[in-house]
């Protein structure tokens, strides 16, 4: 039987086929992570911990402007972009692509991914 | 005579005996060779000479974990403390470079003989028993092997537990002087990984859990997920995450913290992720966030400024850490006006056992000791 790790690994995966994408992560709102596929030479734990923290004051930005809740947030960085979309009320799946990707793609891509998410994680 | 080289574990169980066999067995989706790869790394260091005998990877894999572990094993082929025996290629047909080789890994005495061509060694792991299984259906041999070698060395043998029959599980377990059990335990959304002594013939017990990861760099470290490093505006809380951890980041804005200060701690043998609060009520709507799922909370306040207490409590129940093993740091004890620990701890008022250090963050004193009550308490 699969655990639980390893089916959100399997969901991670399937990113990692998807053009332009280099890694991606299933973090907990409160940052810790609860799995990853990322590069090796990149701290999971710290982007973990830093994505939460940018998705919890970006959704605080919004409560304050009462303008409903967010979809997602993209970071636009020199060389990659950083997507990081909420799957639920636990958890937040990040996304780290090369700048030319097809961001299209990707959201869309990134989408079903979150279904499958929560529903493993049962939220 | 040997130690695993996990603190906590090392404590309760004392050191292995020789001549005992011991049973380091990890639940599916836990490789157990990283356990085992630690242990040899420990009493490599400690001058004990190894024989890592290897049937489901080739030789090159182990040596390729060890260095995503961040440790070295090839100083110790250099000088022969250490060798390992591929039981491996034989298994699966192919050729193999090295040194020691099995031909048939299927027949123990092939593997015996392997053995003995190598002069005697103090410890000798085998990786894996389950892997034995899976090609002979049976443990009995490997069982006999194992209980005729650990006269002459202990034995460290790894088993990944699958779900094997009842019958076999319990001839494997019984053989075997000690057991050591890694399983999942799931929290409130993590999965933490938990070291349990099943069984230890050379000492009696009480049961006990020690929270491990394998770290890459790093090997095995008794692992604490998430401590929070909280307190009011200005008491010093980024100065303490930079002061505790090896490595820290911090989102600051004019030395002001914004968002997040993160720090990876590692001190005698434990390991743990410091996330650091912002001060300014500003930021209290992501304090929830930063504080859920913390194992332990350091306060930090200002020594000289006893104003900013009510604060520093009004923190603690918002990042819900009553109830959790909580360490005040009176920083700031280089100031003149600081007060002692004596007038802190009786003006903050804190429930229960809380412990107060003394600390000038920024000239890293007294941390250790506060790391030190931290980790008692957390052991409890």
């Amino acid at each position: 039987m699969e655990t639980k790790s390893e089916k959100l690994l399997s969901e991670l995966k399937k990113l990692a086929n998807v053009g332009g994408i280099e890694g991606s992560a299933v973090v907990a709102r409160n940052g810790l992570i609860i799995a990853s596929d990322l590069p090796r030479d990149v701290d999971e734990r710290r982007l973990g911990a830093m994505s939460a923290t940018m998705m919890g004051a970006v959704e605080t930005a919004a409560i304050t402007l009462n303008k409903g809740t967010i979809k997602r947030v993209t970071a636009e960085i020199e060389k990659a972009i950083l997507v990081a979309m909420g799957a639920g009320k636990k958890a937040v799946l990040v996304v780290s692509a090369s700048p030319d990707a097809n961001l299209g793609m990707l959201m869309v891509e990134m989408e079903e991914r979150v279904k499958n998410i929560m529903e493993i994680l049962g939220v | 005579m040997m130690k695993t080289g996990i603190r906590i574990l090392d404590d309760k169980i004392g050191e292995i005996p020789d001549n005992v066999a011991v049973l380091l067995s990890t639940s599916p989706g836990i490789d157990p060779a990283p356990f085992g790869i630690n242990m040899i790394d420990n009493a490599l260091k400690n001058n004990l000479k190894c024989v890592y005998v290897v049937n489901n990877k080739p030789a090159s894999a182990v040596r390729r974990e060890a260095k995503t572990m961040g440790l070295d094993l090839s100083r110790y082929e250099k000088n022969n403390s250490l060798r390992i025996v591929d039981a491996f290629s034989g298994y699966m047909g192919i050729h193999s470079d090295e040194k020691y080789v099995v031909e048939n890994p299927f027949n123990t005495k092939n593997i015996l003989d392997e053995i003995e061509k190598i002069e005697k060694g103090d410890i000798l792991f085998v990786d894996s028993v389950s892997s034995y299984i899976d090609m002979k259906e049976s443990p009995k041999e490997l069982l006999q092997m194992i209980n005729k070698l650990k006269e002459k060395m202990t034995v460290v043998a790894l088993f990944s537990a699958w779900e094997y029959e009842q019958k076999i599980m319990k001839e494997i377990k019984d053989s075997f002087d000690a057991v050591l059990t890694v399983k999942p335990v799931e929290e409130v959304t993590i999965v933490r990984q938990f070291l349990f002594p099943e069984k230890i013939g050379w000492k009696k017990i009480e049961k006990f859990a020690v929270p491990v990861k394998v770290l890459k760099p790093g090997g095995v470290k008794v692992y604490f997920p998430k401590i929070l490093v909280t307190g009011p505006y200005n008491a010093g809380k980024s100065s303490m995450v930079k002061a505790l951890s090896t490595s820290a980041v911090s989102v600051d804005r004019m030395g002001t913290t914004v968002a997040l200060d993160h720090g990876y701690m590692d001190y005698k043998g434990f390991a743990a992720d410091l996330y650091g609060t912002p001060g300014q009520e500003d930021f209290d709507p992501i304090l929830q966030y930063l504080a859920d799922e913390a194992v332990a909370v350091i306060l930090v306040v200002d020594s000289t400024k006893p104003e900013t207490f009510i604060r520093a409590k009004e923190m603690l129940s918002k990042t819900k850490a009553y109830g959790l093993p909580i360490v005040v740091a009176a920083n700031k004890q280089d100031m003149s006006n600081a007060l002692n620990v004596d007038a802190i701890k009786k003006k903050l008022a804190l429930p229960g056992d809380v412990s107060v250090c003394p600390t000038v963050a920024i000239e890293k004193k007294g941390v250790e000791k506060l790391l030190d009550e931290l980790t008692e308490k957390l052991m409890g």
